[in-house]
């Protein structure tokens, strides 16, 4: 268990000093400093695994050997160990799981003649040491593993386990569907939690039972996986280097995946997959997919072939330019469960089904928004269980500026209609607004998870966006990647960039508002008449904004400040119109038909809509009949 | 019935350039086709127009319409707006359909005399223009029932079943609606030449009209083919066009709009009147 390194790390900092002692070294030899997008020093490994496993598709079990090694990076001895048993969650229809998501997750449900468990059938140190395993929950998705001698700072333990698991027929994230010949492995294998310094000294491991809304936390590390399936299925995995495939004489396959620098390892089989292939800003993007599926993977691929570029200009170079590859699984039909879901250097697209017109972009922004989370918990490897809104509300931010700028923004855009992304997240929001965004994945009923940890943000990180201007918050969410890039981050970490980027107000109303607190936010024009014009903002969400005036005349419009202490305004002098937020930059705004009004209604519209009108009741009185 | 000036005197033009001639040139049918439907359609669109009248003071409903977006569409509607006053806009959708019967009626009645004016040598009077649309009417409504009948149910189940075959295959889906369209095209194409059939040939029984004109179709395939897909192109063209234009008129530009519009509206009635002026003169080659 000798760590040869003497120096006790800090794994949430090391990167940042690894940086700023190689830009000193250049700087001081004269060299230009590496510009954002070349590939960055790698992280310290804190959590490595070696797997060997086979997996029997009719039995849907898998048998794994796995030694596993976790580096304390810490200045604490860490006492124990402490796992992830993730599919025991599965295993029944009463776990803490299955109780609080009601048996069912995004309109997928438990199949209770198919459940999923894992179980250590041994575990031991690598001197032969047998270790033993005590559960920590009822359900045993988490359990210990006390040492014999806690692992001193700098040092490291490495730990064999043998463990057999079943897969759930595809409903959570994993499992199997087509009657066997598809498997999604998410979260299969023993998998540490993740160590913590304490104040005071006082380290912990941060691991808690698998909640129904909760994703995932783990530690960055290296990955070797072996999988052993039948020789003609095709395997798509978690990867930083070219796969290895050996043919057994038994009939089976072993394929021989590695990944660097990563927080998990998934992977899928089946013997119908297809891969498409494409090479994107030096990444190469794999697809694999049903036969039936070739539109929707096509589909997928363009659409995470124009968002690549996109987020390496805006965050930074995918995986910090260590991640080569990219793998697209499009999960069939009846496996939509494992759809819409994110790991390291892989992801997921087919949770809203299968074929649909092109005019309805829900495979599009399900590649972009998983796309999104290579950089928002893959790399920025916040912590999904207990601070959600962090790599969701992120991504989904990154989400809706991608749609604007491949798609005008159009979620939806069919029979000359359209309807946006951020519009479907305001639809959202309206509905619960009363939420703050801080807060644990089990703090949340399901509506209020979606909003607190997608919407809100979403809408909250467009309005700072709108309100300081694209250049500054380019600088914020460049900073805030640059420097957290393979490191676990809290919000006060992001809180800490946006003072230093945008200013203590913008992050005071964002952090003490919105993240932390429940504020709302409805400005409206309340009347205007021949005099005056009287506004009203209602509820407690303080972002100030401005209002524009057009009177009576040729004068120019009139652009005047509307403190956010101030509950109404009133503007005299003949309004013609007045407009509150004319850039329409607080998309938080509750309502935002009610931000502008005209004293009277407009004759020309009013004419436009007759003219309008004549057309669409020829139409419907000639029922078709003319073409 | 003693005045039978309706009847076919003639052989009709063979060229399409003849059939628009012809259109053009006896310009009556044109102008009652759009005149009615346009005066029916005008008192709808004023009684929508003076229900949406107070909405205009939200420029949100000008982004609404005039981006086609649906983002505002909740907060719109959510809007507290007050209410009272003559609810104009039920009013219309009230009428709405026994406006469309009474239309179509008298679209089936007018389609009487334009047909026989296309089939006669010369310019029919108004006296015989009417005397052919009361002749034809009951026998028109009987194939325009029958035609109903047969494209709803065509496009009915093509649509279902090019939804089913999208789920399996979104090419095959594709296909599967392609195919539907053409046959419900088909139809539409022989209910059309049925009613020059029974005119042309005073010909009053439907199903024998409907078994003359799927002859005719047989023997004049090519042309009508020609006739057929040449106004459909043309009328995609000028859909086009019409389109990008009037997206690019902002909601309050009214005048424009209406040019636009009911040029539009004017040139595809001219295709279809051309259509059928083909179409009977398809038939009178036949004889």
């Amino acid at each position: 268990m000798s760590n040869p390194k003497s120096k006790i790390e800090n794994p949430k900092s090391k990167g940042r000093y690894f940086w700023l002692a190689l830009l000193c070294c250049i700087g001081m030899l004269g060299l230009p400093a590496p510009s954002m997008g070349q590939a960055t020093v790698p992280p310290p490994d804190v959590a490595s695994y070696n797997i060997d496993a086979t997996y029997d598709p009719g039995t849907y079990t898998l048998t794994g050997q796995q030694t596993a090694v976790y580096h304390n990076r810490t200045a604490e001895p860490i006492p124990n160990l402490v796992f992830h048993l993730y599919l025991n969650a599965f295993r029944n229809a009463s776990t803490l799981w299955m109780r609080e998501a009601n048996l069912g997750l995004r309109g997928y449900s438990f199949d209770p003649n198919a459940p999923g468990w894992v179980r250590i059938d041994q575990i031991a140190l690598a001197g032969g040491t047998v270790l033993t395993v005590q559960a920590l929950d009822d359900d045993e998705t988490l359990v210990e593993v006390a040492l014999p001698q806690p692992v001193a700072p700098g040092d490291s333990v490495s730990v064999d386990i043998a463990f057999t698991a079943q897969f759930p027929k595809a409903f959570a994230r994993t499992g199997w569907a087509d009657n066997g010949d598809f498997i999604f492995g998410g979260q299969w294998f023993p998998k540490f939690g993740v160590w913590e310094e304490g104040d005071l000294n006082a380290g912990a491991w941060n691991a808690h039972p698998f909640h129904a809304n909760s994703e995932f936390y783990a530690d960055f590390g290296r990955y070797d996986v072996a999988l052993t399936l039948p020789q003609n299925w095709v395997v798509a995995a978690t990867g930083t280097g070219a796969p290895t495939v050996v043919a057994n004489v038994d009939g089976t396959s072993t394929h021989t995946f590695v990944a660097e620098h990563v927080i998990d390892f998934a992977w899928s089989a089946s013997p119908k997959y297809r891969e498409m292939t494409r090479q994107v800003e030096g990444v190469d993007v794999r697809v694999v997919y049903y036969p039936r599926q070739r539109a929707m993977a096509r589909r997928a691929l363009n659409a995470t072939a124009d968002a690549l570029p996109l987020y390496n200009a805006w965050f930074g170079a995918y995986g910090e330019g260590l991640y080569p590859q990219l793998t697209v699984v499009i999960v069939p039909p009846d496996g939509g469960g494992a759809g819409g879901m994110e790991y390291p250097t892989l992801f997921t697209v087919g949770a809203m089904g299968g074929a649909m017109p092109a005019c309805l972009r829900l495979i599009e922004v399900e590649a972009i928004h998983e796309l999104g989370h290579q950089w928002f918990q893959s790399v920025v490897a916040t912590n999904e269980a207990e601070e959600p809104w962090l790599d969701e509300g992120f991504t989904d931010y990154a989400t809706v500026r991608a749609m604007n700028a491949l798609y005008d923004g159009a979620l939806v855009d069919c029979l000359g209609w359209n309807f946006s992304y951020l519009a479907m997240h305001r639809l959202q929001y309206t509905m619960f607004p009363d939420t703050s965004m801080a807060g644990a994945a089990w703090d949340f009923g399901a509506l209020e998870y979606g909003i607190a940890t997608y919407s809100k943000p979403a809408l909250a990180l467009t309005t700072v966006e709108r309100t300081v201007g694209e250049t500054a918050m380019q600088q914020f969410l460049s900073t805030y990647f640059d420097r957290h890039a393979f490191t676990h981050p809290r919000a006060e970490d992001v809180r800490a960039v946006m003072e230093e980027t945008l200013g203590a107000e913008v992050a005071a109303w964002f952090f003490d508002q919105l993240v932390h607190d429940d504020g709302v936010l409805d400005a409206r024009v309340v009347a205007i008449d021949a005099d005056q014009a009287t506004l009203e903002r209602e509820g407690d969400l303080c972002i100030p904004t401005t209002v524009r005036v057009t009177r009576d005349g040729r004068q120019a419009p009139e652009t005047i400040a509307w403190p956010c202490d101030q509950p109404t305004l009133t503007i005299d002098g003949a309004p013609r119109m007045v407009e509150i937020d004319p850039g329409d930059a607080i998309v938080l705004d509750l309502n935002l038909a009610n931000n502008r009004l005209r004293r009277a209604p407009d004759p020309a519209t009013g004419l436009g809509l007759v003219v309008r009108g004549l057309r669409f009741w020829q139409d419907f009185l000639w029922g078709g009949a003319v073409w | 019935m003693k005045n039978e000036e309706w009847r076919i005197e003639t052989a009709a033009p063979t060229l399409v350039g003849a059939y628009l001639r012809r259109v053009v040139q006896r310009p009556r049918a044109w102008a009652l086709s759009y005149g009615v439907t346009t005066v029916l359609a005008l008192g709808l669109a004023l009684l929508m127009a003076l229900a949406w009248s107070p909405l205009t003071r939200y420029p949100a409903f000008n982004q609404i319409l005039e981006k086609r977006s649906l983002d505002l569409l909740f907060d719109f509607f959510s809007l507290e707006m007050g209410s009272g006053g003559v609810p104009w806009g039920v009013l219309a959708l009230v009428l709405a359909l026994p406006v469309w019967v009474l239309a179509r009626l008298i679209w089936t009645w007018l389609e009487g005399g334009t047909l026989a004016e296309y089939a006669a040598a010369q310019t029919l009077s108004w006296r015989a223009f009417a005397q052919a649309g009361w002749r034809w009417f009951g026998v028109f409504i009987a194939l325009n029932l029958t035609g109903a009948v047969l494209v709803g149910v065509t496009g009915g189940a093509a649509l279902l079943l090019a939804v089913f075959a999208y789920m399996l295959a979104p090419a095959l889906g594709w296909a599967v609606a392609g195919v539907g369209l053409a046959l419900a095209g088909l139809f539409a194409t022989w209910i059309e030449m049925a009613r020059a059939v029974a005119l042309t040939q005073n010909e009053r029984r439907v199903f024998q009209a409907l078994g003359s004109a799927a002859r005719a179709m047989v023997k004049q395939a090519l042309p009508l083919a020609a006739l057929v897909g040449g106004g459909l192109a043309l009328y995609g063209l000028l859909y086009l066009a019409h389109r990008w234009l009037m997206d690019t008129l902002p909601l309050r530009w009214w005048l424009p709009a209406l040019l636009i519009q009911q040029a539009y509206t004017i040139a595809r009635l001219g295709i279809r009147l051309t259509r059928q002026a083909g179409q009977v003169g398809l038939l009178a080659d036949l004889r």
